[in-house]
């Protein structure tokens, strides 16, 4: 096996391993069977969150919690928890108590009424 | 007159917007939210003249603000095509869809008048919602092809010309018969073809909207790029239900791979499976696809065939997304592909690891909205394509094969997927048949090497070919007139009359327009 490109693209490991460091390092995502999820403009909703000894702390984006009542309509359809390596050195150091964490959210479409396939419909349609 | 004022709502912007499988992103100014109605009325003109205000109220506030603005569906596509550096008008919540009467359509409608064959559909709606709509008992319709995936809305898909594999259908713009286009802050037009005529007056009248009846207008905007303002409404023709067996075979009966020899090779261009010892069968297959494996040598070859079957009475189609074999560190695969770079080695073996992972050889019966589901979560991906005529398609998997060799390997597969021609003025199944050759796989600097040089690659060739604008390609200025000649002149000559003011046309360009001379 031709090992040299290898240790010739030192720069490209250096790239790769510093965006290790800096993005997401632990990530969980949990999503619903069956739900349609809807974002803004298909992005997930981001909520920076960190937790104080358990409760939900502070958050820059909004009241501490993720909850269905966060989406306008619906329930939630995808929650990503995310830890880049600076929120997960911060648990580890202190043992748990403050834990930040970025969490992505997705809710779940709302269903307008079934079709109506009456045959006096409205307008003509 | 109902405060709807709610249903609009506008969200600032101040990172970069990226789309779906994260490959694009653009700083934009901020998302306009269009809510379904909160009193939730049934979908009818009154309805949809209620969306089609707030609609274009968003349009006139980017007008007055000096914005450029587009219409976003799902934020699918893999291109900069639904990319702007105004606004973004999210319509994924405009997600209703009814069946139309028979009553409702022109005598002259040459289409099937069976009960629920036309659907008139918010632009909306997604794929993925159509299916379980449709495909219930209660109207008992399917739709005839869709893309692999089910998550784009059905504008977002046709506009930017989503296909499948159905050996004796077109792609999925190809369905679509009618539009409710918003063209600007006040225009709204109804569009039909004069060579097929589908509803009678009285919904353009209900909607105020002005009928527009001409063949080359509509085969402009019903793949139109979001050029020509925001589409609100289609009608689109299904298909009576059915069910679809689906075989994948990766060996042959000596538990051999199957590879791309000179067998595979005649099928792959002449569609005649009884020549193939494994792929003969009594019946002929609705839908085929070939993935050839190019890391390989000779390159494997993974073959997906499906078979129609009558639907069973009593069958309920479970879309539930099947277990996923990604798991909590699925974002992984982004990790993958810049470690392949580097580790060029590697691709052929994470090639094989993904097919055992990801590909299940065996028999699978379901509807069609099952078997074409949900996908993986939101990753990064690569995928481009490259379209070109049946009797070119081996020249072209070679020139791909060779490519690999050239600056790969890459850590992309090769789906040949077959769509018969379309009437729309830039599609690119412009061939009948087309086969679009489908490159998809790990996002990575080899990746986008590979596209950027497939152009040059057909080029070098002299085969004629056509890209996915949705998808990653190499279209330029002068490429996109060669490759559609006249239709290119058609198609701006259309938006020049539906859209005759230079500051309405304006505010639906962007960047990927700009360069690609579609803003002329």
């Amino acid at each position: 096996m031709d090992w040299r490109p290898f240790f010739r693209e030192k720069s490209r490991v250096v790239a790769v391993f510093s965006c290790l460091l800096t993005s997401a390092c632990a990530s969980y995502l949990i999503r619903s069977a069956e739900a349609e999820p809807v974002g803004n403009a298909g992005q997930p909703f981001k909520h920076a969150s960190t937790s104080i000894a358990g409760a939900a702390g502070f958050s820059t984006d909004g009241p501490g919690y993720v909850t269905r009542d966060t989406c306008r309509t619906g329930d939630l359809a995808q929650v990503e928890v995310r830890r880049n390596v600076g929120q997960t050195l911060v648990t580890l150091l202190t043992l748990g108590i403050v834990s930040p964490a970025t969490i992505y959210y997705l809710c779940e479409k709302p269903q307008p009424p079934p079709p109506c396939n009456c045959s006096q419909d409205n307008n003509q349609l | 007159m109902p405060d709807d004022t709610g249903m609009l709502d506008w969200v600032p912007q101040s990172i970069p917007w990226k789309n779906w499988h994260q490959t694009v992103s653009a700083n934009i100014k901020g998302v306009y939210n269009v809510w379904y109605p909160a009193d939730m009325p049934q979908y009818g003109a009154d309805t949809i003249n209620r969306c089609t205000r707030q609609i274009q109220r968003a349009i006139d506030e980017a007008k007055q603000k000096g914005i450029p603005i587009r219409a976003l569906g799902h934020g699918w596509s893999l291109s900069e095509a639904a990319t702007t550096t105004g606004a973004l008008v999210d319509i994924s919540r405009l997600n209703a869809m009814k069946p139309l009467r028979a009553d409702q359509l022109d005598p002259a409608y040459p289409g099937s008048k069976d009960a629920n064959a036309l659907w008139l559909i918010q632009g909306g709606a997604y794929i993925s919602e159509i299916n379980r709509m449709i495909e219930g008992d209660q109207f008992g319709r399917c739709l005839p092809t869709s893309g692999a995936a089910n998550g784009q809305t059905i504008v977002g898909a046709t506009s930017t010309g989503t296909h499948g594999s159905v050996l004796k259908s077109g792609a999925l713009h190809d369905h679509i018969v009618a539009i409710h286009l918003l063209a600007g802050p006040t225009a709204q037009l109804w569009i039909e073809r004069a060579s097929y005529p589908v509803l009678k007056s009285g919904l353009a009248t209900a909607l105020g909207a002005t009928v527009i009846r001409d063949d080359a207008t509509f085969n402009a905007v019903v793949l139109g790029l979001g050029a020509f303002g925001i589409i609100a409404n289609v009608v689109l023709e299904t298909r009576p239900r059915m069910l679809l067996l689906a075989r994948n075979m990766d060996k042959d009966q000596g538990g051999q791979s199957l590879v791309l020899d000179a067998a595979m090779r005649n099928v792959i261009q002449t569609l005649d499976f009884n020549s193939h010892p494994l792929l003969k069968s009594a019946a002929a297959p609705y839908f085929f696809q070939p993935i050839i494996d190019p890391t390989s040598n000779p390159p494997r070859v993974i073959v997906m065939l499906m078979y129609e079957k009558p639907w069973k009475a009593g069958y309920v189609p479970d879309y539930r997304m099947s277990a996923s074999k990604f798991g909590p560190g699925y974002d992984f695969l982004s990790v993958v592909g810049q470690l392949l770079d580097i580790f060029k080695p590697g691709v052929a073996l994470f090639a094989q690891i993904a097919r055992a992972e990801l590909f299940t050889p065996g028999d699978k019966t379901g509807s069609w909205g099952e078997l074409f589901g949900f996908k993986t979560p939101r990753t990064k991906v690569a995928s481009g394509s490259v379209a070109v005529p049946l009797n070119r398609i081996l020249d072209a998997i070679d020139a791909l094969i060779a490519l690999n060799h050239q600056i790969g390997p890459v850590p992309l597969v090769f789906g040949c997927r077959y769509v018969r021609k379309s009437h729309a003025l830039l599609a690119m199944n412009r061939w009948d048949p087309t086969v679009v050759i489908s490159l998809d796989g790990i996002h990575n600097q080899a990746s986008v090497n590979f596209l950027a040089a497939i152009p040059a690659a057909m080029d070098a060739k002299a085969i004629p070919f056509a890209q996915h604008w949705g998808k990653t390609n190499g279209y330029t200025a002068p490429r996109v007139q060669a490759v559609f000649g006249p239709d290119y002149g058609s198609w701006i000559a259309a938006r020049h009359r539906l859209l005759p003011d230079p500051a309405v046309r304006a505010m639906f360009d962007n960047d990927y327009m700009l360069a690609r001379g579609l803003t002329a």
